[in-house]
């Protein structure tokens, strides 16, 4: 039932938005376009420095690099609450600094710290929001019910927020961002200091509302998060996009798999033949080679142990992560550079101060 | 797109906005208990302990209690509406305010119902202490609780438009307390809440009528006890400028205030 009602939804949203613009403009459109986008603040500090990227309609674009990139400032500039100091942005083609109130109308956004009123229930915030949101009375009621339905919250919906859990809160804060019926939800760290359950539990909402059609833009600092959610991947450094493309293709670019394979005793010295891999390091009783394909590397490794008659205890294939593409084109770890406990003790400050 | 097809006023987003300050208000009983508490204290403790040895020099029949009765309303007035300005700093600290901005709705608007609720909170312990009123022989007649109404909307407007003002430039709920100290007991005391104006040496006479706060201890006197030293339309009109005045500088500070 509330896929039917969100498909509708998108329809009706598509037939406005599609008043804009000739069909084939709309299918070309990007959802999000930065050309040359800069913030510097004073003291010439380049938050964003340049960047030019496109986010497609309908994909999961995740922004991710330590805190500091200019993730969250690239968000801020979106959602029109600061302004860039040069170059263009427009979402569906429409210029954010010309007509901000347009623009705001199609995006639902969830800041990165806590966004609803904990001394209100869940149905008090999303009535609110949907007043703000211009929601006529006559919709009002249908759109938060179906919200909360969608977010799983109905249950608690008359619960005071601050008896939440972490993970409910920001269900709760992506359903109010849902009122509005955005055509882009942009989130700010999703999931900053959930427990792994409540982050699934976001995830999966996530991946639903892309389903159904909502274009998504997160920002994130982790990997894992990157690499479940994200359709596309800007890695950000210092202001600029180091990389751009798939999770799976950006970690091609490191060069292959690692395979290791461990003996059960020292072995003489032996060559492995250059269509199996390369050894990258070997030890006593342990040889690392880099395949193109760790996993098609094993049964040939195998094979070339067994002909050579050496014993093999064990056969390790390490696909590359996140990390090491942050490491190939940042030139540094993005887990040397995290430091989550800023962020996560101001929420839970929040959370808990009023 | 959606937004110009329905048709919901400004009101409407001001309701909202009031609602939730009203809702919260009436969630934090604490915050009423505790607001409540202090005036009672200087009504009774003050108003009584002072009551045995100041003779007011107007040679009124009205004892030191009943004459503070106003002057003690006016203070809770000015405590509870700077101090809703922290409120503010609350909302950019969580992001609630992030998000009321990217919605639809105007700073100036924001600004309007954020002071509603600041009104609102001052309205509800006016009220109550003008029930505990009636306990030291405070009687109203009907037009007089409109008239006192009336001065506690323009007043508690007034100077939550400072609170909120001063609020919307700081950071830190710490500096903004301690700014604030700077600001509300030199409202309070040179209101003449706490003593008649008419002896008072020039220099400080002058410093008391800066004081918007002045004007609405004077008119609710008269209101209350018909012992007034300023005709009451000539207070509310000096009471007004001030609400516009500072209704302006709040919704200037608001507009040009960042979400962090």
């Amino acid at each position: 039932m509330i896929n039917k009602i969100w498909i509708n939804y998108k329809c009706y949203i598509e037939q406005e938005i599609m008043s804009h613009f000739n069909s084939q403009d709309f299918e070309t459109i990007g959802a999000i376009e930065a050309n040359n986008l800069t913030k510097s603040y004073h003291g010439g500090i380049r938050a964003v420095d340049e960047m030019s990227f496109t986010i497609r309609k309908g994909e999961i674009f995740g922004m991710l690099g330590p805190n500091g990139a200019g993730k969250t400032t690239v968000i801020k500039m979106i959602v029109t609450l600061t302004k860039a100091t040069s170059g263009a942005l427009q979402v569906f083609g429409i210029d954010v600094t010309r007509s901000p109130e347009t623009v705001r109308g199609m995006l639902g956004y969830v800041p990165q710290s806590i966004s609803v009123d904990t001394d209100l229930t869940a149905y008090e915030n999303l009535l609110i929001f949907s007043k703000l949101f211009n929601v006529s009375k006559k919709e009002r009621d249908e759109r938060i019910t179906s919200s909360l339905e969608y977010m799983g919250l109905t249950e608690r919906a008359s619960d005071l927020v601050k008896h939440y859990s972490g993970g409910m809160m920001r269900r709760l804060e992506i359903a109010q961002a849902l009122v509005n019926r955005p055509r882009i939800l942009l989130l700010d760290e999703p999931s900053i200091g959930l427990d792994p359950a409540s982050k699934k539990h976001v995830w999966e909402s996530i991946k639903q509302l892309n389903r159904d059609g909502t274009t998504i833009l997160i920002t994130t600092h982790d990997m894992s998060e990157a690499d479940e959610l994200c359709g596309r991947i800007a890695i950000m450094s210092a202001g600029k996009i180091s990389v751009m493309g798939s999770p799976t293709e950006l970690k091609k670019t490191v060069g292959g798999d690692v395979v290791t394979v461990n003996l059960t005793s020292a072995h003489p010295i032996i060559a492995i033949p250059k269509e199996i891999g390369s050894v990258v390091h070997s030890s006593e009783k342990s040889i690392q080679i880099l395949a193109i394909n760790g996993e098609h590397a094993v049964p040939p490794i195998a094979d070339f142990f067994r002909s050579h008659e050496i014993k093999v205890d064990s056969i390790l294939v390490n696909k590359p992560n996140l990390d090491d593409v942050f490491m190939k084109y940042a030139k540094r770890r993005l887990a040397d550079e995290i430091h989550t406990g800023a962020s996560q003790e101001r929420r839970n400050f929040v959370r808990h101060a009023r | 797109m959606l937004s110009m097809e329905s048709n919901i006023t400004i009101f409407e987003k001001l309701y909202a906005l009031w609602l939730r300050e009203f809702k919260v208000f009436l969630r934090e009983r604490s915050r009423l208990v505790a607001s409540t508490f202090t005036p009672l204290l200087w009504l009774f403790v003050i108003g009584i302990g002072f009551g045995s040895v100041a003779t007011l020099p107007t040679g009124s029949t009205i004892g030191y209690q009943k004459f503070i009765f106003p002057g003690i309303i006016c203070m809770s007035i000015i405590f509870t509406s700077v101090f809703f300005g922290s409120y503010v700093i609350w909302d950019r600290k969580f992001d609630f305010l992030k998000s009321v901005m990217v919605a639809p709705v105007g700073r100036g608007t924001i600004f309007v119902g954020k002071a509603l609720g600041g009104m609102t909170s001052s309205l509800i312990q006016s009220a109550i202490l003008l029930l505990i009123g009636v306990l030291i022989g405070i009687t109203y007649s009907p037009l007089g609780v409109i008239e006192v109404i009336a001065i506690v909307l323009l007043l508690s407007f007034t100077l939550t438009s400072l609170g909120l003002a001063i609020g919307s430039y700081m950071q830190s709920l710490e500096g903004f307390q301690l700014i604030v100290s700077f600001v509300v007991f030199p409202l309070f005391f040179l209101s003449g809440a706490l003593f008649p104006l008419d002896k008072l040496p020039p220099w400080l006479m002058v410093i008391t009528s800066i004081d918007p706060a002045t004007y609405a201890v004077d008119a609710m006197r008269t209101v209350v006890l018909d012992i007034g030293s300023k005709p009451f339309a000539f207070d509310m009109v000096i009471v007004l400028v001030y609400a516009i005045s500072l209704g302006a500088i709040g919704a200037y500070s608001f507009g040009r205030m960042k979400a962090v």
